[in-house]
C-alpha cells in the first residue's frame, strides 16, 4: 500500500517543509502527516495549495515507514532534500535569521 | 576592467528596487508562486532541494578584489560562509533567504554586480578565456568583444524571450581554446584576418551546445570583420529567434535548428537577415571599439632587471619556473609545474588557484578563502581576479619572484592543491545534493576520487587529464567533453554512473562516448582507477597524453579491464 506524504518549499528560505495532521507546516519530516488513501491525499493537497503564502509547489511524495513507525521518503532525492547535502559544506555557518540550524537538524 | 557609467548603473539599481517590490509582495501573499517565479527567475533567484539558490553573474568571469570581497561578505551575512564557482564563470549562493535576496541585489549593485539574465531563456553571461589579457598565446584580448556583446545583449528587447537559453563564448588565442567556444549556441574565435596581414577577424561557430543532444558548434562565418560583429549576433539570433523549437523544450536550443536545417541553409537565413542591418547602427565603429578596449589596457606592469643587467626577458622567466618546478621544494615544484602558467609581460606569472582540494566540492570557496585571494590579487597582482570556467580561481599578474610567498599564503587556507589540468581538477555540477533536476550525485563521487588519488607524484605522471561529472542529461558538468566523463543516472531509484571517454571542449573538440554498462555508485570509482591505470600500463610514453591514447588505442584495452568479469558485462 502507497503511503504520502505533501511537501513543498517554505517561501521564506525554500527550505523543505512537510504538512502536518494540524494543517500547520513542519521542517522535519517525521512531524508530516502520513496519508494512505488517494482521497485523503488529495484533500490535504488542495488545502497546501490554498496556502501558497507560506508555500511554493506543494506536492506529495511517497513515504515508508521506519522500524519505529517514523516517516521517512522512500526516494533518494526526497531523502536528500529532509536531510541535507550528503557532502559536508565547505563552510556550515546558519543562516542569519533562520530557524534552520544546519542539515543535521533536520533529520529524517 | 570595465565600469559602470550612468546607464549601467541606473539599470542595476532600478532592477533591484524593482525586485525589492516583487518580493514584498511575494511574502506578504499578494503574487502567488505561479506568479513570482518568472519575476524571481529573471533574476537569477531558483528554487533548489534545500533553499533558494542565487546566480550572480561574473561577466566574462573578471573580478575585481572588491567585488570578491563584496561577493565573500555575502556569503557571510546572507548565506552559509561559501559560494559556489560555475561553469559559466558565475558564483552561486545555495542559501540565501526570500527576503534577504534585494538587500544582496543592493549590494551587488554597490561593486557593480547583478544577478540579471543568469536565468531564464535570455542571452545569459558571455564567457571567455580565463587567460584573456595575459596568455602568451592570445592575439587579442577576447574581453572587449565580450563586453561589447554584454551591452549589446543585456535587457536586448527582442531576445528577452528566446526559444530557450543562449550562451555565447569568446576567445581571443586562436591555437588554444579555453573558453570551450566549440560547445556554445555562439563561439566567437578571434583568428588572424587572412585577407589583411596584421589584423584580426572573427570565425563565427554556431550550433554547440551539450546537454540531452550534444553537438560541436559549425563554422557559420569564416572571418568577420569585427566591425559587423553585433549586427551578425543580431542575424543568428533573429533566425533562431523566428525559427527555434518553442514547441518543444529539449528541441529548443539553436543547435536543434543548425541541425535540422544544415549549416549551409543555416547561413543562408542568416546572410540574408544580415544584409539587411549590416550597415545599420549596429556597425561598430573603430571609436566605439577604442571607448570599451580602454578599460581592458593593460596594467601598469614594473619592468624588471635580468640576470645580465638588460630588461628582464621571457626566457630568463622560463628558467626561473623550470628551477622552481625541478627544486628539491617539492609542493612549490608540483604547484609551478600544474598551477602556474607563464605570463606574456617578463617579470610575471598566471596563477590558478584550485578549488579542488582533496575531499572538498569542486568549485566552493568559503568567505574567508575568497578574501584571501582578493587580498592576494592586491598584494601580488593588480587587483584582478578570474573565474575559470573549470571552476578555479585565477590570479592573472603575480609578481614572478614572490611565487613561494603566494604559494605559501594559499597553502595556509587549503587553496594550493597543485592538481590544475590533472584527473583531479574535476568539474562537477551541482548533481543531487542540491539540484532538483538531478537523476545521481555528483560532488561526492568527485570528493570520492579526490579522495582515492593519494599518491601526488602518480598523480602528476598521469598528466594532463579532465574528467567531468553530471548528475543528468542536462550536463551542467559538461561531462561529454571530459577526456573522461561520467553521467550520473538513475536506475530504479539507484544512482548508476555511466562512463566516456574521449571528450575535448578544446581546439581538438570532441564528444565522449559510452564506453559500456553504467557502474553503481560503490564501483565507479574503482572503474576510473582501471582506466587510469589502464592508460598508464599502456601508453607509449609519458609524452603520450590521456586523450592521445584513447584517440589511438580506441576503447578496447579499457573495456578488456572493466568488463572483463561476466557478471559485470551482463549488467
Ligand atoms: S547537470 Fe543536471 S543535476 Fe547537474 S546541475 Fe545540471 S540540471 Fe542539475
Amino acid at each position: 500500500m502507497s503511503l504520502w506524504m505533501i511537501t513543498g518549499s517554505s517561501t521564506d528560505d525554500g527550505a523543505p517543509i512537510y504538512l502536518q495532521a494540524d494543517g500547520c507546516w513542519s521542517r522535519r519530516v517525521v512531524d508530516g502527516e502520513v496519508l494512505d488513501d488517494h482521497e485523503r491525499r488529495d484533500e490535504r493537497l488542495a488545502l497546501a495549495r490554498s496556502g501558497e503564502r507560506q508555500v511554493c509547489d506543494p506536492y506529495p511524495i511517497e513515504v515508508l515507514r521506519g522500524a519505529g513507525g517514523e516517516p521517512r521518503p522512500r526516494s533518494l532525492k526526497q531523502r536528500i532534500r529532509a536531510q541535507g547535502p550528503t557532502v559536508p559544506l565547505v563552510a556550515d555557518r546558519p543562516r542569519p535569521g533562520s530557524r534552520l540550524e544546519g542539515p543535521a537538524a533536520r533529520s529524517a | 576592467m570595465y565600469q559602470y557609467d550612468a546607464y549601467d548603473k541606473a539599470i542595476v539599481e532600478q532592477r533591484a528596487a524593482q525586485f525589492r517590490d516583487q518580493v514584498a509582495r511575494r511574502l506578504s501573499g499578494e503574487i502567488s508562486e505561479d506568479e513570482f517565479k518568472p519575476l524571481r527567475l529573471q533574476n537569477g533567484l531558483y528554487m533548489q532541494l534545500h533553499a533558494y539558490m542565487l546566480r550572480v553573474s561574473i561577466p566574462y568571469g573578471l573580478l575585481a578584489s572588491k567585488q570578491l570581497r563584496k561577493l565573500a561578505e555575502i556569503a557571510e551575512k546572507y548565506d552559509r560562509g561559501y559560494g559556489h564557482f560555475s561553469t559559466r564563470q558565475n558564483i552561486q549562493y545555495n542559501w540565501p533567504r526570500l527576503h534577504d535576496v534585494p538587500t544582496i541585489l543592493d549590494e551587488l549593485a554597490s561593486v557593480e554586480m547583478h544577478a540579471i539574465q543568469s536565468s531564464g531563456n535570455c542571452i545569459r553571461n558571455t564567457t571567455s578565456d580565463h587567460f584573456a589579457g595575459v596568455s602568451r598565446d592570445e592575439l587579442e584580448d577576447p574581453r572587449v568583444y565580450c563586453e561589447l556583446i554584454r551591452q549589446w545583449s543585456t535587457f536586448h528587447p527582442e531576445f528577452a524571450f528566446l526559444p530557450r537559453k543562449f550562451k555565447i563564448a569568446v576567445t581571443g588565442a586562436p591555437t588554444a581554446d579555453r573558453a570551450a567556444v566549440r560547445v556554445h549556441d555562439i563561439g566567437v574565435r578571434i583568428i588572424p584576418d587572412p585577407e589583411q596581414s596584421g589584423a584580426t577577424a572573427c570565425q563565427i561557430l554556431v550550433g554547440g551546445g551539450l546537454g540531452r543532444t550534444p553537438r560541436i558548434a559549425e563554422v557559420c562565418r569564416e572571418a568577420l570583420p569585427r566591425e559587423h560583429l553585433l549586427s551578425y549576433l543580431e542575424a543568428i539570433l533573429r533566425v533562431y529567434n523566428r525559427h527555434g523549437r518553442r514547441d518543444n523544450k529539449y528541441k529548443a536550443r539553436i543547435k536543434i535548428l543548425v541541425g535540422a536545417l544544415g549549416i549551409e541553409e543555416f547561413r543562408r537565413q542568416v546572410d540574408e537577415e544580415w544584409e539587411k542591418i549590416r550597415d545599420g547602427v549596429m556597425r561598430l565603429t573603430d571609436e566605439e571599439f577604442e571607448r570599451v578596449a580602454v578599460f581592458f589596457s593593460s596594467p601598469d606592469y614594473e619592468r624588471f632587471t635580468g640576470k645580465d643587467g638588460g630588461p628582464r626577458t621571457l626566457a630568463d622567466d622560463d628558467l626561473r619556473l623550470a628551477a622552481w618546478r625541478l627544486g628539491p621544494d617539492r609542493a612549490l615544484g608540483r604547484w609551478v609545474a600544474s598551477n602556474v602558467t607563464p605570463h606574456r609581460v617578463p617579470g610575471y606569472a598566471i596563477v590558478t588557484v584550485s578549488l579542488k582540494p582533496k575531499g572538498k566540492p569542486p568549485g566552493d570557496a568559503t568567505s574567508e578563502q575568497m578574501e584571501l585571494i582578493a587580498d592576494l590579487a592586491d598584494e601580488f597582482g593588480f587587483g584582478r581576479i578570474v573565474v575559470t570556467h573549470d571552476q578555479n580561481l585565477v590570479l592573472p599578474d603575480v609578481v614572478l619572484e614572490r611565487l613561494p610567498e603566494v604559494h605559501a599564503k594559499l597553502s595556509g587556507l587549503d587553496l594550493a592543491e597543485a592538481n590544475v589540468g590533472k584527473v583531479t581538477d574535476i568539474i562537477a555540477c551541482p548533481g543531487l545534493d542540491y539540484c532538483n533536476l538531478a537523476n545521481a550525485r555528483s560532488i561526492p563521487v568527485a570528493t570520492r576520487i579526490t579522495e582515492h588519488m593519494e599518491d601526488l607524484d602518480y598523480l602528476h605522471d598521469l598528466g594532463e587529464i579532465s574528467l567531468n561529472i553530471s548528475g543528468c542529461i542536462n550536463a551542467c558538468g559538461h561531462h561529454h567533453v571530459g577526456n573522461i566523463g561520467i553521467l550520473g543516472i538513475d536506475k530504479q531509484g539507484e544512482e548508476f554512473y555511466q562512463l566516456m571517454l574521449g571528450g575535448s571542449s578544446s581546439d581538438d573538440a570532441s564528444l565522449g562516448k559510452i564506453l559500456g554498462p553504467a557502474f553503481p555508485s560503490s564501483e565507479i570509482i574503482d572503474a576510473v582507477d582501471t582506466v587510469l591505470r589502464t592508460y598508464i600500463d599502456e601508453r607509449e610514453s609519458a609524452d603520450e597524453r590521456f586523450l592521445d591514447y584513447v584517440r589511438r588505442a580506441g576503447f578496447g584495452p579499457f573495456k578488456a579491464r572493466l568488463y572483463s568479469n561476466t557478471d559485470k558485462a551482463a549488467r
